[in-house]
């Protein structure tokens, strides 16, 4: 077959090369360069080549990835299966595949779909944790957990932590906890706790006094008083004495300084702190913290008392030397007491977890990477893998923090030493990641190790002799060449943020029209409230910066949208463009936090009536549905919530009024709200309708199923809805799926359930991904992979600077936090470090931002820009500047816009308005469904009434009669088709617990060999028949004991073991007359040609009666008129 | 590719099924409930066949609504049932110490005592409640309980009851699982049966009372197997035996309408079959990870692959979809991230999809808009009609019906929030207080007022003990006694500690020229001319020599500055001039030289009160100002007036339906009558 030759551009070359399914490959891709596209050719290309599904692993930052991944992958596969031959080679040439054309590798690429469908358990394309999860699993015993592990919350975590305490400040461990009270303020115990357990590695060694001293750079066997000494040597009580003395002649600040000196005699230890702040500079001198030598006292004083400055400078300069010294002793103390603490607490901490068989996010990853360290078992776990992994796939590595490397790296070990139990086998690593967008180190993330692994890797392979394909994908798929300018002009010679010289962007559209404006910054205002207090009339207050620049941006979008200021977009040739009116969807607000500016710019656009998707993260106790629902749960919990009821009365779920209200609360004599409402019952007959059924039912149901009830069958989730706006389901929903987790982690109870919710403080994250109909704001970490026509990034100005960890680490040392003011060398220089990577982690925050955009980057801001030029304001306008952008007319003043391409120049195509058809509903869904009619019980023949037997039948009770008639129906239903040689046994067997066998057997032999009745049970004639009919609106089902059906006749018989016989037909007891006529009945509407008879026979004396017609269907009409 | 193309009639094969993808899980199983609903007008049956248990629970819901009960095949776990819960809730007795919150479950659980004076149990329980959510304590305990019998009517026996029950049942030690159940027994029949009879009550009385006891009688059998273990083991394991049985007691359920389980489904059928939740990792289910043997060494051991469950999950598919009419569902996203339909629907859809010479995509499209039919109708099910949102409410009450007395702790919110003011005093509405209390600012700020008041108090009579030490003991003391929280108490601890040096020294230059005279001193003084009385509590009031006043207000907190004071926080400017106008009664009207905040948070601070640039006789004047303007009928209780950060909360914030509108939103006057 031929492959033919295809022509590819740079950048589908450079995807194509990246894929390459026997290359290890890593891959640094830009943002919008179509990494995802070539993760999933290059899982298709090796399941091309024959790789077995189940030696792919394929490890996605998140679970949306890895599914996007797995429906993409089945797709294009699926696709495969059903292509005819020539576009599947066609398929497979644009691939790259094209070796594996000829007929055996078409059908074989045809039944990739289902091979990858039903792969041993299932295809491996997920994240790390939960790869790491299953093998604990997998591997429980070698991981030592328990097999039964279970992942824990947040919250379940958080009690935890707290009981421990708890125990501890009880019990012998009291004095640990005392230690840290001197040092935290109470709200602070479980933050610290919290940073104790995240940093629980740092603590794994116990850190004795002295390398805590030698951490600090203190001598081993420094002290207070090593400290006193080498700061006091004798004399200084008198010395100060003299200078407090010269000082009072000195001017206002020499008495200021001698004011400070007050009420030092024999200076010690506690002292230092007061003579520091007269002998040293201060935080911002251009030497901080070092002696005043020449500068104090004031000149005059100086020159007038030189003997004195003698012993003083020198005083003065062991005040500084001591000032280090007594930080560095100090912060040794306090982390001292934390790793006292921490080395109770860790290990404890450990010890109940596994107790309880929980294991959180960290230790999924750490358990599996001691797993696969301990040589012990890590060959073993690898080759149980099934059968081993032989392709890793590693997505957005930039996130990878070191401990997932040390896993991906054991994982790889195998191949990238040569060895392993199947070293025939081909085996690549893919890695592909933007260092670029590296932003989540508050997960652990540490972009440093995605060059430093590259290294490794290469050099690993290359002992192995096979190189590391080093590639990269600069095109952008995504935006305009004028968004592309502006990015590789802000990042421009900053490598140490992970922007490389060699990394620039290519617009893969380069036609393609962009815009980027700068607005004028908003000057700060502050709103303080200047209203006098005895006046309350309301009136506005001032306005604050953000509130100006929020309502700026609402009012310009809604101006662009009603001009109709058009956008361009794709036309239907590739390469070609058109434009088309702007809609609420094409705006992407991109925030660096949910601050005050993000709750502006919402409130903003729902006022001036522009549809916007509501905040992208949720407080699930805060949303104003959840709170509606959870009053009305407090007041059926405890009737007594007065305030509950109150607020439910008020809530869309029953809608009351202010005045309905007052009238009801105000003027009620009973104590509790309650009482009074009930009082008055018959005034609120629909509100008591709702109250009451909930209150039935709030003891057996349980809190889900409550809460649905009044969103449902109480219409709560519509009138919410209808009053809140359709946001506020993503609220009621989240308590949905909290009360069932709730459910999974408690005892199910009301009361339990609102003290869960009280605690609980669950924030969720709204599903805001694809461009719909509404305006999207979010902040730029919940941007990642998104991207929109027109970005506006408002939260550009100054920002404070990340406040500290509250454990800070030197060297993997944990150290706690000082005060800025307070900190010693070691600790300035770890919280330079850590403020230094935060720095650059904010500009790749910056790179992530202006990249989601494809068309258009409105960059604003409002309040005070960095004195440095640090804020992303002011790196944007320095671009601009060099760009050459001009000067935009905008509604705050004049701005800057950088053009590329003839944004108007392009045809113009009208939006096509989607016509929103309304469903109307048919009556069946607004009314309660008919009651259920249950079936009328099927009739018996057996059972349409009268007598049974004759009166006076004797003998027998009902039972006996009953038994006595079942055992012979038995036999007459076997015996008459088998040899009579064997009917002593086979009645035997027949009638297990009859005591009168033979009796049962001789009535039934006497029946079967009257030659009179043979034709009856004669080999062609029927046994026991069921037959079914109508009987009036009734149904009858009866079973025959003997059918015979010939063409134009059909009798039935059935056999009657009563003590007495009626002499004829006419004298048969009434119950069975009308049993008779019911299969008469049944039988003439089974065969309504034929004629239909009837007969009994009576086992007793043989014989049979048959019965005339007339007679049987006389006796079943009584039945039926009764 | 071979069998395919042969296939013939597609639409005729497909013209019963019909294909919802829906949005989310809800979307799906509220499409599911309409069409059951039509099933039922229609007289069909109809079943629903999915093993997501989930699921059938929103499609059970859903059906509520038109009073439809589905007949579930699958019956409630037994652990969750009420009498299993009610073990469990006794069995948690033994290992946690008895709070609020687990006294109150069991004491309204419908089991709790049922053996006769439901009623006047009931009642007491929500007096007690009451009580707990008020006054604590937050662990109650025997002492608690004596307390709260002993001034009330209780029937006889309640609280002994109580005491004997529920009082310190926690188990420290191991103890025999035969013990474990004997107690479990005994305690959970004696709550059961409540405090006037013997017995069990009633439970053991319903099929699910008979299930659980079946379950305990198992146990006691088995028991003595069992070792010893702790009472959270026990716990455990008592969880762990209830969740393997199952109690079906439905009442009535709808006969044509039923839910199936996979399993159900094989062995019975219905005109309509919903085949629902067709997503990987729940139909089929995901397979468990063996622990112990790998796919390799199972098949060489001859074990079943864990492939098999897929296969018989296969099967089930396909018996199910083999019914006349066919509904296939799935939700296409569900919680954070996209679903993977299940390979069967799959392969369905990618065959349809790959046949364009048989109409193949045509056929799937079909059934794909028979099902957004339903999709949309769910949608319009949902709707909501628009309501207006509720506006930003300034209520107007009657003139005579507001308040004729505040405290003045209640005049910086009558400025910032005149709602609350309205709420709490109009319609006589106050916040319950949770029923799990935690160790927080205003339980510090309660218990140190008090350490201060007494350590005063006792220096005054023995001015030996104005020391440290007896500052620190002092605290130990009442932390002991009012903070049953082991960390908080270390902490507060801590922070006396902190600022005892400082408040002592303080303490003796006060001492030199004054002395106190009152502690917690009631005021309340008539602002003539207007129907209105304020009152206060001064924390601490000094005399000096010649006679004025000095007023110290405690504050655990931040003090308020100087500037604060001057416009909003006036609570101790008000203060003094009611010492000025004779509001304290045993003191009478006398000067007040200084009024000082004395902050007693991480270090102390003090911070006086600007009677000079905001002398008493003005403020007093200016508070007749504020308070007469709402004695004028226009003057409306705004929420939130002078509340600026959003942040801010106030009790009453969801009562004015704070959060419909904000605080850019116009106040909307409303005179009630």
């Amino acid at each position: 077959m031929n492959s033919g030759q295809i022509n590819r551009d740079a950048a589908s070359e450079a995807q194509f090369r990246a894929a390459r399914p026997d290359a290890s490959t890593w891959l640094a891709a830009n943002a919008g360069s179509g990494k995802t596209k070539v993760l999933t050719d290059r899982v298709a290309r090796l399941l091309l080549k024959g790789v077995q599904p189940q030696h792919i692993l394929c490890l996605t930052y998140t679970k949306a990835a890895a599914s996007e991944m797995q429906n993409r992958l089945f797709k294009r596969l699926g696709e495969w299966a059903m292509l005819q031959d020539t576009a599947l080679i066609a398929a497979l040439t644009e691939l790259g595949a094209e070796d594996v054309i000829s007929p055996e590798g078409l059908s074989q690429a045809r039944t990739l779909f289902a091979r990858a469908l039903e792969t041993p358990g299932g295809l491996k394309i997920q994240t790390i944790h939960s790869f790491c999860s299953s093998l604990l699993r997998r591997f429980p015993l070698e991981a030592r957990v328990s097999p039964q592990f279970s992942e824990m919350e947040d919250r379940a975590a958080s009690l935890l932590r707290a009981e421990i305490s708890e125990d501890f400040a009880k019990g012998d461990q009291a004095h640990l906890v005392e230690a840290l009270a001197r040092h935290v303020t109470d709200s602070d115990f479980d933050t610290l706790t919290a940073a104790i357990s995240r940093r629980r590695a740092g603590f794994d060694t116990p850190l004795e006094w002295v390398d805590l001293l030698k951490l600090f750079d203190l001598p081993a066997d420094f002290d207070e008083s090593a400290l006193e000494s080498l700061a006091f040597l004798g004399g200084e009580e008198e010395l100060l004495q003299r200078t407090r003395t010269m000082l009072a002649s000195g001017g206002v600040n020499d008495q200021k300084a001698a004011q400070k000196l007050q009420g030092i005699t024999r200076p010690t230890l506690s002292d230092l702190a007061a003579l520091e702040s007269v002998f040293l500079t201060g935080a911002s001198a251009k030497e901080p913290f070092s002696a005043k030598l020449g500068s104090f006292p004031t000149k005059k004083l100086r020159e007038g008392h030189a003997s004195l400055m003698d012993p003083l400078e020198p005083l003065m300069l062991r005040v500084e030397d001591a000032r280090g010294k007594r930080l560095g002793l100090m912060t040794a103390r306090k982390s001292h007491d934390l790793h006292q603490f921490a080395a109770a607490f860790v290990p404890e901490y450990a010890r109940r977890k596994q107790l309880r068989g929980w294991l959180d996010f960290d230790d999924l990853i750490l358990k599996a990477r001691q797993l696969l360290n301990d040589p012990g078992v890590a060959a073993w776990v690898l080759y149980r893998l099934d059968g081993g992994i032989d392709h890793i796939l590693v997505d957005e590595a930039q996130d990878t923090s070191p401990v997932q490397w040390d896993v991906i790296e054991k994982l790889a070990q195998e191949f990238t030493s040569g060895e392993g139990a199947r070293s025939d086998v081909e085996r690549t690593i893919f890695v592909v990641g933007d260092i670029k967008q590296s932003i989540y180190s508050f997960q652990g993330a540490d972009p440093d190790a995605f060059d430093r692994m590259r290294a490794e890797f290469g050099n690993r392979l290359r002992d192995t002799g096979t190189e590391l394909q080093d590639a990269s994908l600069d095109f952008s798929f995504r935006s305009s060449a004028a968004i592309l300018g502006l990015v590789d002009l802000v990042f421009q010679d900053m490598p140490r943020a992970g922007f490389h010289k060699e990394s620039l962007h290519r617009a893969f559209k380069g036609d393609l029209p962009g815009r980027v404006d700068l607005w004028p910054v908003v000057e700060k205002v502050d709103d303080k409230d200047e209203r006098d207090w005895t006046d309350p009339v309301d009136r506005p207050g001032a306005r604050h910066h953000n509130v100006i620049l929020a309502e700026r941006i609402a009012q310009s979008i809604k101006q662009m949208i009603d001009d109709g200021v058009t956008i361009p977009e794709d036309g239907s040739n590739r390469g070609t463009f058109i434009r088309r009116p702007v809609h609420a969807g094409d705006f992407l607000i991109l925030v660096q936090r949910r601050s005050d500016l993000f709750s502006e710019i919402i409130r903003a656009c729902k006022a001036a009536r522009l549809p916007i998707a509501g905040a992208d993260r949720l407080k699930v106790g805060a949303e104003l549905a959840v709170k509606d629902l959870a009053a009305l749960l407090s007041f059926l919990a405890t009737p007594e919530d007065s305030l509950s009821l109150a607020c439910a009365l008020k809530s869309p779920l029953f809608g009351w009024s202010e005045q309905m209200l007052f009238d009801l609360a105000h003027r009620r004599s009973a104590k509790y709200l309650w009482t009074a409402l009930r009082d008055r019952a018959e005034d609120f007959p629909e509100t008591m309708q709702i109250l009451n059924d909930l209150r039935n039912q709030t003891d057996f149901l349980r809190p889900f199923d409550l809460i649905e009830r009044t969103l449902t069958r109480h219409q709560g989730r519509k009138n919410l809805l209808g009053r809140l706006g359709p946001e506020a389901e993503d609220g009621i929903n989240a308590l949905l799926s909290q009360a069932l987790a709730y459910e999974r982690t408690d005892i199910p109870s009301l009361t339990g359930f609102l003290v869960w919710m009280q605690t609980d403080d669950l924030e969720i994250k709204r599903q805001m991904g694809a461009a719909g109909s509404m305006i999207r704001v979010m902040s730029v970490h919940g941007s990642k992979g998104l991207e929109s026509p027109i970005v506006i990034l408002p939260d550009t100005a100054k920002r404070q600077p990340p406040r500290d960890d509250e454990i800070m680490m030197a060297d993997g040392t944990p150290m706690w936090k000082v005060p800025a003011a307070q900190m010693p060398a070691t600790m300035l220089t770890a919280r330079e470090l850590a403020q230094d990577k935060q720095r650059n982690e904010r500009l790749r925050l910056l790179y992530v931002a202006l990249t989601r955009a494809e068309k258009w980057l409105i960059v604003a801001a409002a309040g005070d820009l960095a004195k440095d030029g640090d804020s992303w304001y002011q790196r944007v306008e320095f671009a601009l500047g060099d760009a050459g952008a001009v000067t935009l007319d905008t509604a705050g003043g004049p701005g800057l816009r950088l053009e590329h391409g003839d944004w108007d120049g392009l045809p113009f195509e009208p939006r096509e308005e989607k016509a929103q058809i309304k469903s109307t509903l048919t009556t069946v869904f607004t009314t309660p469904a008919p009651p259920y009619a249950a079936p009328k019980p099927t009739l018996s023949p057996s059972d349409l009434g009268g007598a049974k037997a004759l009166p006076g039948e004797q003998g027998l009770d009902e039972d006996a009669a009953m038994a006595r008639g079942s055992q012979l129906h038995l036999l007459l239903e076997h015996l008459p088709s088998l040899p009579q040689s064997d009917w002593p046994k086979i009645a035997q067997n027949l009638l297990q617990d009859a005591t009168n066998c033979d009796e049962f057997l001789a009535e039934a032999s006497a029946v079967i060999q009257n030659p009179d009745l043979s034709a009856i049970f004669a080999p062609d004639t029927l046994a026991e028949v069921s037959v079914t009919s109508d009987l009036g609106d009734d149904r009858l089902h009866g079973i025959i004991d003997r059918l015979l059906v010939t063409p134009d006749k059909i009798i039935a018989v059935d056999f009657k073991s009563n003590a007495t016989v009626p002499l004829t037909a006419t004298q048969c007891p009434e119950g069975l007359l009308r049993q008779m006529g019911a299969y008469a009945h049944a039988l003439e509407q089974i065969y309504p040609d034929r004629q239909v008879e009837t007969a009994i026979l009576w086992t007793r004396t043989a014989t049979l009666m048959p019965l005339p017609h007339d007679l049987v269907s006389a006796a079943l009409m009584r039945r039926l008129i009764p | 590719m071979i069998e395919g193309p042969q296939l013939t009639d597609l639409d005729k094969a497909t013209n019963n099924m019909v294909l919802i993808e829906a949005t989310n899980p809800r979307g799906e199983a509220l499409a599911i409930a309409m069409r059951l609903r039509q099933a039922a007008e229609d007289g069909h049956t109809a079943a629903l066949i999915t093993p997501d248990r989930m699921l059938t629970r929103q499609v059970s819901a859903a059906l509520d609504r038109w009073d439809i009960l589905p007949d579930d095949s699958a019956g409630q776990p037994l652990q969750l049932s009420p009498p299993g819960r009610f073990l469990r809730h006794v069995a948690e007795l033994f290992c946690k110490t008895l709070a609020g919150d687990s006294l109150l479950t069991l004491l309204k659980h419908p089991l709790t005592h049922d053996g006769g004076a439901r009623g006047d149990h009931l009642r007491h329980s929500r007096e007690l409640e009451l009580q707990l959510r008020n006054y604590g304590p937050p662990f109650p305990d025997g002492a608690c309980f004596d307390q709260f019998g002993a001034n009330r009517e209780i029937m006889d026996g309640w609280t002994n009851w109580l005491n004997d029950h529920f009082a310190d049942q926690v188990v420290e030690t191991h103890l025999p699982l035969t013990e474990w159940v004997f107690r479990l027994r005994s305690l959970a029949e004696a709550i059961a049966s409540g405090s006037q009879t013997d017995g069990a009550g009633t439970l053991w009385d319903k099929k699910a009372g008979r299930e659980a006891l079946k379950v305990i009688q198992e146990l006691e059998t088995e028991a003595s197997h069992g070792g010893e273990m702790s009472s959270r083991d026990f716990v455990d394991l008592l969880g762990a035996l209830l969740s393997q049985g199952e109690v079906r007691d439905r009442d009535a359920p709808h006969g044509r309408i039923m839910i199936w389980g996979t399993l159900e489904a094989r062995v019975q059928g219905a005109d309509l079959v919903i085949l629902g939740g067709l997503n990987e990792g729940s139909w089929p289910e995901a397979a468990k990870p063996d622990p112990w043997l790998n796919r390799q060494l199972r098949n060489q051991a001859g074990l079943l692959l864990p492939e098999r469950r897929i296969g018989l999950s296969a099967h089930d598919f396909q018996q199910a979809i083999a019914a006349p009419e066919v509904w296939i569902t799935r939700a296409v996203r569900s919680d954070d991230s996209d679903t993977v339909a299940s390979r069967w629907l799959n392969r369905l859809c990618n065959l349809l999809d790959g046949l364009p010479d048989q109409h193949g995509p045509d056929v799937l499209r079909a059934m794909r808009e028979r099902g957004q039919k339903w999709l949309d109708w769910a949608e319009a099910l949902e709707t909501p009609t628009q309501t207006p949102p509720a506006l930003r409410p300034s209520p107007r009450p009657p003139v005579f019906a507001r308040p004729r007395r505040l405290t003045i702790t209640e005049i910086p919110r009558l400025i910032r929030d005149p709602y609350a003011i309205y709420a709490k005093h109009v319609l006589r509405l106050k916040v319950l207080n949770p029923l799990v209390r935690v160790p927080d600012a205003l339980l510090r700020g309660i218990v140190v007022h008090e350490v201060f008041e007494h350590f005063i108090k006792e220096s005054l009579d023995k001015p030996t003990l104005l020391t440290r030490d007896h500052l620190l003991q002092k605290s130990r003391d009442l932390l002991e006694e009012h903070v049953p929280w082991p960390v908080a108490r270390c902490l507060w601890l801590s922070r006396v500690n902190r600022i005892s040096g400082d408040f002592i020294q303080a303490e003796q230059t006060r001492r030199l020229s004054s002395r106190p005279i009152a502690f917690e001193a009631k005021g309340e003084a008539r602002l003539d001319p207007l129907d209105f009385t304020i009152a206060c509590r001064a924390d601490r009031i000094d005399e000096d020599d010649r006679g004025f006043l000095h007023l110290y207000d405690y504050k655990t907190g931040a003090p308020p500055s100087e500037t604060q004071q001057m416009k909003f926080e006036k609570q101790l400017l008000i203060e003094a001039a009611m010492a000025e106008e004779g509001a304290f009664k045993d003191i009478g009207p006398r000067e007040v030289s200084r009024a000082l905040f004395i902050g007693l948070g991480t270090t102390m601070k003090e911070v006086r009160a600007p009677l000079d640039k905001d002398p008493p006789a003005k403020v007093w004047d200016d508070l007749r100002q504020l308070i007469g303007a709402y004695f004028e009928p226009d003057q409306g209780y705004t929420s939130r007036r002078m509340l600026h950060l959003d942040s801010d909360h106030s009790d009453f914030d969801h009562l004015a339906r704070f959060g419909e509108w904000d605080r850019s939103a116009t106040p909307d006057p409303e005179d009630l009558t």
